[in-house]
């Protein structure tokens, strides 16, 4: 259980720093613009959003915007589950809520999702690419902030400062419905939706390092790696697309037997194909 | 990529970007008193990353987030509520939000005197001639009581107590060609009579 104990500690100190920031009146700024004494983080499609819109390149933001890009690169999507308040939150709020209802609202509640999401089609990042496309197409010719309105991590952000300057919240973290219910109702759903998750997955493809591969010999195929991922990748067996990986170390934590290890992809024999 | 998965990703991006379309079809023209050093209207709501920064900053929690309407185009954006507070940019050199904004959504003014966010108006059935206003205002003769035999009053000093009645039919009036849309008398304003209205023509350019 120890690295669910260091990423919910990343996930409080994350939170705190939006609102130590925003109660003392620092700059910190939320998640589309960090920046903690001398170091500032962009984020890319906030940036090319406002470049758009406004037709002029801002470059003194570009190299902060380059950093978000090679950090995506080099970590892949840990973001997701290492920094986003919009995984965080709504992890914790699923535990809350299962724990709360009934056992049998709970099989209920999974059983409506499948049923639903068997009968849609699955979205891949290729949809959520289409979608994203569509959006900066709607920016360039409709120069409306389409992104920055809309983006759940936005949304979040915002409603933490506006909770911590002026206690209380904004009516429209009903957004967060959108990705919500995709996420619901579409396998897949989440990451089409989110603009931060699909860029971070794109800068993943290249990327091998910290691969869940599973040592056959311990394995007794339980299957809670599988159940607990937060990306839901089908670990264990099958192959998955590795770029989705969130580095959230569910399968490491949850494994009784220490089968499941996170390794650079090119050590050792793990099931990573390319495409799911 | 086959061509039904051609028209199923030309779709999504279609119904995408006439979505954005839609929504700024959509939109309504709200007018907000928009903090100093904001660039005109018509830029600032595509130029903002609706980061936050400056509401975080300011140091009297005046400014908040458009929060959801059908103004769909500025949500997210800062602009001044006077129910948190009151712009003190005129009173002593206080520029945070201007400095603190990342993409040049807010200019830091060269002359705060030359700016104006917008301007208060005085609801007189409901004023008490409390003279919160007057003691607030950071500009000289924007507030002012009318006077029966003469100019009116600008100082508090100068008023006669007789005059300044609660129930008096005089009432505190303001000067909107003095006035700057700071909104510290509205915050302060005990009835909460005080109306702000935006100003958006002595803007700094784009």
């Amino acid at each position: 259980m120890t690295f669910k104990k260091i990423r919910t500690g990343f996930g409080v100190a994350i939170i705190l720093a939006l609102a130590t920031g925003a109660v003392l009146r620092f700059e910190t700024g939320s998640l589309c613009y960090f920046h903690i004494g001398m170091s500032w983080l962009v984020c890319p499609i906030g940036f090319l959003e406002i470049c758009v819109n406004s037709r002029t390149i801002h470059w003194d933001l570009f190299p902060f915007a380059l950093v978000g890009i090679v950090l995506a690169a080099v970590l892949g999507r840990a973001f997701c589950s290492w920094v986003c308040p919009v995984m965080f939150v709504s992890d914790w709020a699923d535990q809350v809520l299962s724990s709360l209802m009934p056992e049998r609202v709970n099989l209920w509640r999974a059983s409506l999702s499948s049923f639903v999401s068997a009968r849609l089609p699955k979205l891949t990042y290729k949809d959520g690419l289409a979608l994203l496309l569509g959006a900066f197409a709607g920016i360039v010719i409709f120069k409306y902030p389409f992104i920055s309105i809309f983006c759940p991590i936005g949304v979040v952000t915002r409603n933490i400062i506006d909770l911590f300057t002026h206690l209380r919240v904004s009516a429209d973290l009903i957004f967060l419905l959108i990705p919500l219910i995709a996420g619901y109702f579409f396998v897949g759903g989440w990451r089409a939706c989110c603009p931060a998750g699909l860029i971070h997955s794109m800068g993943a493809r290249a990327n091998a390092l910290l691969i869940p591969s599973v040592d056959h010999e311990k394995c007794a195929h339980c299957g809670l790696c599988r159940q607990k991922c937060l990306a839901g990748l089908p670990l264990g067996d099958g192959y998955y697309d590795k770029q989705l990986c969130i580095k959230c170390f569910k399968c490491v934590d949850n494994c009784p037997n220490r089968a499941v290890s996170l390794k650079s992809s090119r050590a050792g024999d793990h099931q990573v194909l390319k495409n799911s | 990529m086959n061509r039904r998965e051609f028209l199923r990703y030309t779709v999504e991006a279609g119904l995408m970007a006439g979505l954005a379309g839609t929504c700024l079809a959509l939109s309504a023209d709200g007018r907000y008193v928009r903090p100093p050093g904001a660039i005109a209207e018509e830029h600032l709501y595509r130029k903002c990353v609706k980061c936050g920064v400056c509401v975080e900053v300011c140091p009297t929690r005046a400014l908040d987030f458009v929060g959801l309407s059908w103004d769909l185009k500025n949500i997210g954006t800062s602009r001044l509520n006077t129910r948190h507070g009151g712009c003190i940019a005129w009173r002593r050199s206080c520029l945070k939000c201007a400095e603190a904004c990342p993409t040049g959504a807010l200019v830091k003014p060269a002359d705060i005197k030359l700016v104006r966010m917008g301007s208060a108006l005085v609801r007189e059935t409901e004023c008490i001639n409390c003279m919160m206003c007057f003691r607030e205002c950071p500009i000289e003769g924007a507030v002012l009581f009318p006077n029966p035999n003469g100019e009116p009053y600008r100082r508090l000093l100068d008023i006669p107590s007789a005059l300044a009645d609660r129930h008096s039919h005089l009432k505190v009036y303001i000067d909107n060609s003095l006035c700057v849309g700071c909104g510290l008398c509205a915050h302060v304003c005990p009835p909460k009579c005080i109306d702000m209205s935006p100003q958006h023509e002595v803007r700094i350019g784009a």
